[in-house]
């Protein structure tokens, strides 16, 4: 597995994923802290929200 | 989640390229898993470490020129994908509630909602409504306990709500609360916003959802304000914007909490007439 291009992908999945989902979340919740009154006042269940 | 998702699709594509410029500039996790094979595992990274410590000065720093042109690229993509997140308006700006039903809610003044007057209305499943401060301070109490309740989705209770000798009981099905909080109005234009409403409360045909798109902002008075985005709304557009956005449902009962509070004399005569001509 070592020594091949693959390891590298998956060395560097592992490397970017946490930052990407971190950032990630970040900006949802603060997304979903503004917008949490509004969808529940329509009535938007959590999948469409 | 899709509607977050869509909203915050520029900043995810931020997130996305500092991931790429993350993996771009990496070295070490490559050459831990035995990267740097000359044609086969060898990246632009390895490259420029190697031809470095090699002495190769000029490959290394024209490698490293073009990797910083790139990442200074994903740089300013990121930063122009950034630029809408930067405005800030207002937020709980006590407007943007409808104005008031004359023939169906009896007029509560403020001053009997802080006696605890009993002609309020109130549930009779358990919890009663509690007259909402000034700074919505008891609503917000009253939203996190439902939330701890029911989970992460608030104020979607459904229980019986009298008034009076009346009593909406069953019948309401379609309760519908109208928020002061303009976040959502920001990025969208009214017709936006307009329709979403009608999709969330499942008006089916997506042909005929413009149809009533329209109607409805022309019911409220928005008729001609279908294309600015709702950030830059007045006051009054944008409480009529919520308006519409609540009789998307349909609600055989809608209540409106001081509609009129900050709107000016004209606005204020306006938005009745509009609401009951």
């Amino acid at each position: 597995m070592l020594f091949t291009p693959q390891a590298m992908v998956i060395a560097q999945t592992i490397l970017v994923a946490p930052i990407i989902a971190a950032l990630t979340r970040q900006t949802i919740e603060d997304l979903w802290v503004e917008y949490r009154d509004e969808l529940a006042a329509m009535d938007v269940g959590p999948l469409a929200a | 989640m899709t509607t977050l998702l869509w909203d915050a699709r520029f900043s995810l594509v931020t997130a996305l390229l500092a991931g790429f410029g993350r993996a771009a500039a990496e070295v070490g996790a490559i050459i831990i898993v035995g990267g740097n094979i000359d044609g086969f595992t060898r990246t632009m990274t390895t490259a420029i470490a190697l031809e470095t410590s090699k002495g190769d000065l000029p490959l290394g720093a024209s490698g490293s020129a073009s990797l910083i042109l790139q990442y200074r690229h994903s740089d300013q993509r990121a930063g122009v994908g950034n630029a809408p997140r930067g405005r800030t308006l207002p937020r709980d700006e006590p407007c943007a509630q409808p104005p008031r039903p004359a023939d169906r809610c009896s007029s509560t003044s403020a001053s009997s909602r802080w006696r605890g007057d009993d002609s309020r209305p109130h549930r009779t499943d358990g919890h009663v409504w509690a007259p909402d401060g000034p700074d919505r301070t008891e609503r917000r109490r009253q939203d996190h306990a439902a939330a701890r309740r029911h989970g992460s989705h608030p104020a979607v209770d459904h229980g019986r709500i009298t008034w009076g000798d009346r009593e909406y009981g069953d019948a309401v099905e379609s309760e519908q609360s109208c928020f002061s909080v303009r976040s959502m109005l920001r990025r969208s234009t009214a017709r936006q916003i307009s329709r979403y409403a009608l999709a969330a409360a499942g008006c089916p045909a997506r042909a005929t959802r413009w149809s009533e798109t329209a109607e409805l902002l022309a019911l409220v008075g928005l008729g001609e304000a279908r294309r600015p985005a709702a950030g830059v709304f007045r006051v009054a557009s944008s409480s009529e914007l919520a308006l519409a956005r609540a009789l998307a449902r349909d609600p055989a009962v809608l209540f409106l909490d001081e509609p009129t509070a900050s709107l000016d004399p004209h606005a204020t005569r306006q938005s009745r007439t509009s609401f009951a001509p």
